[in-house]
């Protein structure tokens, strides 16, 4: 086995036994990226100079005795991720240069935990998107099949973790953007509740569902990350306070007795037939480890993509206001008019992309006068209904389960001229997103050769109750030991 | 939900972006079809839910005002993203007219 190769957990042992080197793990990684990114194409940057003197920094640490989950474990960062004195764009061109002058919550405590940065992923721009196309730069290649889509807006991070580029990836999630790619890479991809891990330093899309979470090989690694990234931070305000748990002590505890609710709505006569049937396989599995499977029904569920798809674009309106070409952004060449109106308009209308134009759009028209209560209050209000009935449900039920993306991969190409076919992409994962609850896609089967995942919604705070569901799925199915062939 | 081109310049004139007679058209159609899509939620009873204060329900962080010097290098590199500089500080064209 090549050591890019390993889990966070194997490989910890062996940097703990001195048999093997965070120099030489993270030469590993780099050598995998160097010689398949240019088919994937997942990074936008890579940090071979920084990340080697991070592994000599790391092989001393643990030289002198020092102890740490993630001391010398290489992973990469979505590009939404500010990373200090180097580059951080968010797939966009209005930020194509833009080198951050400090780190984010995320990857400062990484950093100090020891954990090597090897590079910056691609996603959709802004993360705006559920495939990677929207990126200003390149499209992602999924590793299962190149003609495919990864996913998004992760996408980048998952096809990465997934081609074994890293031990673990750091992905951020609004509405699915670590579960979706997580499930067509067949990788583990989890999002914790609102607020347990800190937003500081994420680019803000919608400060009111944006998350980071990890990517990872297995469900105990993407544990493990959480333990060492999550916890109330005082540069976002909307960090939890709460003790972040242990998050893998109870994880191999068994399943006997825990109750599941199916969702009929997610299930319904529209879902494909192989999904399904991956679906039942799953549901059968979880039967025999004990599980208690009940079908329930969540009515309001349907609106899930209307709702977010007001929230989302009011909150971007709003926050890619500061993107005018002074305070961030791009500044246009070309000489339009001496108002400040008139450079606004040039600089914003250069530097984004068409998806992002119509969010920002969709946005300011829900957030103008006369439109205001019709869409953002309406859209406020349902997503009480939707929050409420999934709280409700999380009170007599331990999880819900559902797949988490309505098929497989989709070819490069295959919509993304229908915005809202796009949109619909998120139909099953913007639900968790818009309640705020912590959510994981842990692989969960193939049709004709293409992975698929299955999610598990726990309730807020329970992260610890979807890794011990997720974990033992995975332990008796070991879908996740498939390995794309890249 | 449709919008007629003068609804679509509005917008795009409120969302500070340039956009050209082509794409003016092209984003007109798209989101008419996105609003006509998530009129469905003008279907949905929610007269019994006051969101608003519901959003409210978060309590409130404090910290104390202070000052805390930035470290040089990010000080830097943070200077160093500006177009234009003159004296250690960021020159922006006009903004006051």
């Amino acid at each position: 086995m090549n050591l890019n190769e390993l889990t966070i957990k194997a490989a910890r042992k062996l940097l703990d036994d001195k048999t093997i080197s965070a120099v030489q793990l993270t030469t590993a990684c780099l050598k995998r990226i160097k010689t398949t990114d240019k088919t994937l194409k997942a990074l936008i940057t890579l940090c071979e100079k920084s990340a080697l003197a991070a592994a000599h920094e790391a092989d001393a640490r643990i030289a002198k005795g020092e102890k740490g989950i993630l001391l010398g474990i290489p992973y990469l960062a979505k590009d939404n991720l500010l990373t200090k004195g180097i580059k951080t764009t968010a797939a966009s061109k209005m930020l194509e240069n833009y080198v951050a002058p400090y780190n984010a919550t995320v990857i400062a405590r990484l950093e100090a935990a020891g954990a090597i940065l090897l590079g910056k992923t691609n996603l959709d721009e802004f993360a705006h998107g559920a495939s990677t196309e929207n990126s200003a730069f390149f499209t992602t290649k999924n590793p299962w099949d190149i003609k495919r889509v990864p996913g998004g807006s992760s996408g980048g991070s998952a096809a990465a973790l997934a081609a074994d580029f890293c031990l673990f990836a750091l992905g951020s999630d609004t509405g699915g953007s670590i579960r979706q790619p997580a499930s067509f890479c067949s990788v583990v991809g989890f999002k914790p509740s609102y607020g347990r891990v800190s937003r500081h330093g994420l680019m803000s899309m919608t400060s009111s569902t944006d998350v980071v979470g990890p990517i990872t090989k297995n469900v105990e690694d993407a544990a493990l990350v959480l333990g060492v990234i999550a916890g109330v931070d005082e540069y976002d305000s909307t960090s939890s306070p709460d003790k972040v748990d242990n998050y893998t002590k109870n994880i191999s505890h068994n399943l006997k007795g825990l109750k599941i609710a199916l969702p009929q709505e997610c299930f319904g006569s529209d879902l494909s037939p192989a999904v399904r049937e991956v679906m039942d396989k799953a549901i059968s599995e979880l039967k025999k480890l004990g599980a208690q499977v009940r079908e329930i029904s969540l009515p309001h569920t349907k609106y899930s993509i209307p709702v977010y798809y007001i929230i989302t674009p009011s909150e971007i309106s709003s926050n890619l206001a500061r993107l005018d070409g002074f305070r961030y952004g791009h500044r246009s060449k070309v000489k339009v008019g001496e108002s400040l109106n008139e450079i606004y308009l040039q600089n914003r209308g250069e530097g984004f992309g068409p998806e992002v134009k119509r969010r920002i759009m969709l946005g300011t028209y829900a957030l103008s006068a006369g439109y205001f209560d019709a869409y953002y209050k309406k859209a406020q209000s349902v997503r009480m209904l939707i929050s409420d009935e999934l709280n409700e449900t999380l009170e007599k039920f331990d999880v819900i389960l559902t797949p988490t993306s309505p098929h497989t991969a989709f070819k490069i190409g295959g919509q993304d001229q229908d915005p809202l076919q796009m949109y619909l992409e998120d139909t099953f994962v913007s639900g968790p997103s818009l309640a705020g609850l912590p959510a994981i896609s842990i692989p969960a089967g193939f049709i004709k050769g293409l992975p698929l995942g299955l999610q598990i919604v726990g309730a807020k705070r329970q992260e610890a109750k979807v890794f011990q569901v997720a974990h033992n799925f995975e332990q008796a199915t070991e879908w996740h030991k498939n390995k794309a062939k890249i | 939900m449709s919008l007629d081109i003068a609804e679509i310049k509005h917008v795009a004139a409120l969302s500070k972006l340039g956009l050209s007679a082509s794409e003016l058209k092209h984003y007109g159609k798209q989101l008419s079809a996105v609003l006509s899509y998530i009129d469905q939620l003008t279907t949905v009873d929610t007269s019994g839910v006051d969101a608003k204060n519901r959003l409210g329900k978060n309590y409130n962080v404090w910290r104390a005002d202070e000052a805390v010097a930035w470290e040089d290098d990010g000080r830097q590199i943070a200077l160093e993203q500006a177009m234009e500089m003159k004296d250690e500080q960021i020159k922006v064209p006009r903004v006051l007219e």
